[in-house]
């Protein structure tokens, strides 16, 4: 068990630089979570992390030392893959004594560690078995035992559950971070779902384009995102960026316009008068019930209608779209006029570069 | 996918003039080379049944089965070369040609390649000249390295010149084993390497303990696509040595012994009849390797699901 | 040694290995056609060197024209390859078309009637060829040879064929037939032109076996008339086993035109080899 910490951590592939200096500090024990779109370097950032990939620029430290020159087995990690990589040709015993084998351990011991790692994960009647005879969920345990096994000072975790059907992506969501908690070790987990990131860490970093966007606790993310970008990738269905312009800024309150209405009394003291902002309301934060705080209308394009949450898509005169996440079931009609409202401290406003605006 | 009660006149058509030349040209005479062992015939050209009086004569006659059993014999020994040089070599060169970032793969493999393409006559000629003590290249080549003592002329004797022979056939045909082994390494995930690798494992074990044993079931091909040519060779022999494959039948083999058998040599006469045995029996060697390979082999290398 | 160096070494040594089984595969080829552009002479005296001024000679390949019919050969060789492969293909293709498309009786037979032929090799029934040939009066003729090899590259054809068409989706067919298109319209206008990368790695399998036997045209053709380069080359060499310049000319020869043929598509070709052809 160890920290980690990345300082200015570059790589290039064939002259093109994917990351561009990423610096991240990770705590003993903490299960952090890289999300981002694909191509975001997500997945490059952890393969130089294992060793898999040469770092060409920066420090990579865990615990005290720098691991830059280190190979995966020296730097002490051990991973997950997403297609699991399990060898076909071996026991799944067989498979988690490879490494074990190579570390040195003697018979008993590979014996003690593979029994005690197989009870937790119950694989206990499965160690005779090759992979081909094992389920989805099987192999993605024997993934992880021969993970655990090895007890590593950082786990690596590259999009393990995305093979798995939702069913028991989710029964194993809760089974990773269970076994993360006992073993408290150091945990790096990549993954696209969002979901994923929001229950299992600790920290979540959001990649985009070889760039970190904010590194921060799940809540952290959901509640103040540094940006658009972190704005609109955390929470499902997405924020609604609306572009407004600065009408009047009076003490502290604005008002907004956009297109032919305004927003008025939103609360901001950092605005000047004709500049172009973003308001972002997450669509769980509109309601068309009457309420206090800003309120604005808009004409109603569809309605889909999921029995416990009514997802309203509006459409704003200047033609930016708005969607409205209702509580239970509204008799609406489209083409209806719909007015919708939110709470003030349920704003977000970006400026024109997208960077978060706080009062 | 016809209409109902409309004959399929499409299907005669495209089966029709393939299945016809097949018929007629290969299957046909295979049948008839078959038939034919079982019969004997004299000078006008009249045959008759008689039984397995032809595989007596080839198996066991004192005067005519010492050659067959010789050259079934240089044949194996043949085999056993390319085995044991060949697919080696093969499996070497594409374990390195399959390194992961090895720059100018591309270039070695297309050089490599490019003397399994000639024909076996050439490469068998082109050998000679360089193995020639008239010439002296390999003698010059041979002192650059202070071996000078060891050369030889290898093809011209008895002792050496199957060896010889089966090691340029050798250095023709590495290029299939290598590719058709390369192809299957880069089969294999990446990301199981990786998961090598991060169990700390060096490049020599994960080629001996991951890439070899998932490959394994293409060494079965390789071999017994291996034993289906060197079983079936001549070019090489007739080319180098012509059909008496000297020096005194050292380096017969099956191929070169069925043209002898078929066609005649110097004073004796050849025959159809005795061919078609000839051909028969390597039908059967063949059949046999075939069957070992599906029965054995391929049964026991489990082929995995990469 | 730290991990960098010892991967540069690592690497080094790979790259020795490689580069020098590479020049064990090129030399012999090399020597040959450096050698035959010199003089006795200088064929004699320093094998391995490069033409020079002086020992710069073309008598070998003149009196290869002179004293065998070489453009005769190689035309030959042309007709032959060009002529079986193009009917190895369309008869292949439509053969593979019917058996991965249409069910028939006898179709699981008919497969394996065909697959007999990729593991037993045709030279087995030459007595029965040649007398086929002989009763049909094909004997010395280049059409004897051109059946032969029809009939010994069909198997191969139809397995890598067939494989590829089971591939193409159900929808472009039914969408055609629900049009009412023919069978041989669809045959030849939607399933041929998508076959294509197939048809290039059959080709590339088929000729080059045909291109190099010396077996079928030393037995069903060997008149001077019709002969192959391949046997051409082999038959001149025969007679004239002494005249170095000549000998070496002629392998060149017989050399060249796969060496450029193969530069050109070696990569269609290695790409053949090393995708799904083979399984």
């Amino acid at each position: 068990m160890a920290a980690l910490t990345l300082r200015g951590v570059r790589k290039v592939f064939d002259k093109t630089e994917v990351l561009h200096g990423i610096d991240l500090d990770v705590e003993d024990g903490e299960f952090v979570v890289f999300v981002g779109p694909s191509g975001c370097g997500k997945s490059t950032l952890l393969r130089v992390i294992s060793g898999l990939e040469r770092i060409d620029g920066g420090e990579l430290l865990i615990g005290a030392d720098v691991v830059n020159d280190l190979s995966p087995r020296e730097r002490g990690i051990a991973m997950v893959f997403q297609s699991y990589a399990l060898y076909p040709h071996m026991s799944v015993f067989k498979n988690m004594a490879f490494g074990l084998k190579i570390d040195g351990l003697t018979g008993e011991q590979i014996k003690e560690r593979i029994h005690a790692a197989a009870e937790k994960l119950q694989l206990d009647k499965l160690l005779d078995r090759k992979p081909g005879q094992l389920s989805g969920g099987q192999r993605q345990r024997v993934a992880i035992g021969r993970a655990i096994v090895r007890d590593p000072r950082v786990f690596l975790f590259d999009e393990p559950l995305s093979n798995l059907d939702a069913a028991l992506r989710v029964q194993m969501r809760i089974e990773i971070a269970r076994l993360q908690k006992s073993l408290e070790t150091t945990t790096v987990y990549v993954t696209h779902d969002q979901v994923e990131a929001m229950t299992l860490a600790d920290k979540i970093v959001v990649l985009n384009e070889g760039r970190v966007e904010q590194v921060g606790s799940p809540m952290d993310l959901y509640h103040r995102p540094a940006n658009t970008f972190v704005a609109g990738f955390i929470g499902s269905p997405a924020m609604n960026l609306i572009t407004c312009n600065v009408d009047s800024v009076d003490g502290p309150t604005s008002c907004l316009s956009v297109s032919d209405q305004t927003i008025s009394g939103v609360p901001q003291t950092k605005l000047s008068v004709g500049h172009s902002v973003s308001l972002g309301i997450r669509p769980e934060h509109l309601s068309v019930s009457k309420g206090e705080g800003i309120s604005f209308k808009g004409n109603l394009e569809a309605i889909e209608r999921l029995g416990d949450v009514t997802f309203l898509y509006l459409i704003l005169t200047d033609g930016s779209r708005v969607t409205v996440a209702e509580q239970g079931d509204r008799q609406l009609e489209i083409g209806e006029s719909v007015q919708v409202y939110a709470e003030l401290d349920k704003l977000h406003l970006f400026d024109d570069k997208g960077r978060a605006l706080r009062a | 996918m016809t209409k109902a009660g409309r004959f399929p006149w499409h299907i005669v058509v495209f089966v029709l003039p393939g299945f016809f030349i097949y018929t007629l040209f290969s299957a046909w005479p295979l049948l008839d080379t078959l038939i034919l062992s079982f019969f004997d015939q004299n000078d006008t050209g009249a045959r008759w049944f008689s039984g397995l009086d032809n595989y007596r004569l080839v198996l066991l006659d004192p005067d005519l089965s010492a050659g067959f059993w010789n050259a079934l014999w240089n044949n194996f020994k043949f085999f056993l070369v390319h085995v044991l040089v060949q697919n080696p070599i093969g499996l070497m060169l594409a374990a390195l040609l399959s390194l992961k970032d090895l720059r100018g793969a591309r270039s070695y493999r297309t050089l490599i390649f490019m003397p399994t393409l000639l024909s076996v006559v050439i490469i068998g000629f082109i050998w000679q000249l360089i193995l020639s003590p008239l010439w002296g290249v390999s003698e010059t080549l041979l002192e650059a390295i202070g071996m000078a003592n060891y050369f030889d002329a290898w093809l011209g004797k008895e002792s050496s010149a199957l060896l010889t022979l089966a090691l340029i056939s050798v250095w023709q045909f590495v290029g299939i084993p290598m590719m058709l082994i390369y192809a299957s390494l880069l089969a294999i995930p990446e990301e199981l390497l990786d998961a090598a690798y991060v169990d700390g494992a060096s490049p020599l074990r994960i080629f001996w303990q991951i890439k070899l044993p998932l490959i394994l079931p293409t060494l079965g091909l390789v071999t017994i696509l291996t034993f289906i040519g060197n079983f079936n060779a001549f070019d090489l022999i007739y080319a180098v040595k012509g059909a008496l494959a000297g020096p005194n039948f050292s380096t017969d083999i099956l191929g070169s012994f069925f043209y002898r058998t078929f066609f005649g040599f110097q004073s004796s006469l050849g025959s159809p009849t005795l061919g078609s045995t000839v051909a028969s029996l390597m039908f059967l060697v063949i059949l046999a390797g075939v069957m070992v390979y599906f029965w054995l082999v391929q049964r026991r290398l489990h082929r995995y699901q990469l | 040694m730290s991990t960098k160096t010892k991967k540069k070494v690592n690497t080094a040594l790979v790259h020795t290995v490689l580069l020098f089984y590479t020049v064990i595969a090129l030399f012999p080829i090399i020597l040959i056609l450096i050698n035959a552009f010199k003089s006795r002479k200088g064929i004699f005296r320093d094998p391995l060197a490069l033409p020079t001024e002086k020992t710069f000679s073309t008598v070998g390949f003149e009196k290869v024209f002179a004293k065998s019919d070489f453009v005769l050969f190689f035309g030959n060789s042309m007709i032959v390859t060009l002529v079986s492969l193009f009917f190895i293909l369309l008869f292949g293709a439509m053969l593979a078309w019917a058996l991965s498309e249409y069910k028939f009786k006898g179709r699981q037979l008919l497969t394996v009637f065909m697959a007999i032929g990729i593991m037993v090799p045709i030279r087995l029934g030459t007595v029965s060829i040649l007398e086929l040939m002989v009763s049909l009066d094909l004997v010395n003729t280049l059409t004897a040879l051109i059946l032969v090899y029809i009939a010994q590259g069909l198997p191969l054809a139809i397995f890598i064929l067939s494989e590829y068409m089971a591939q193409i989706p159900d929808e472009l067919k039914e969408a055609a037939r629900c049009d009412d298109v023919s069978e041989y319209s669809i045959f030849f206008h939607i399933i041929l032109p998508l076959t294509k990368p197939a048809i290039a790695t059959v080709a590339v399998f088929t000729m080059i076996p045909i291109w190099n036997d010396l077996w079928f045209p030393l037995i069903l053709a060997p008149g001077e008339e019709t002969r192959t380069l391949t046997l051409g080359v082999q038959q001149f060499i025969g007679q004239y086993t002494t005249d170095w310049n000549s000998v070496l000319a002629s392998l060149s020869l017989a050399v060249l035109p796969v060496l450029v043929l193969y530069l050109i598509f070696s990569r269609q070709l290695i790409r053949g080899l090393t995708s799904g052809a083979v399984k």
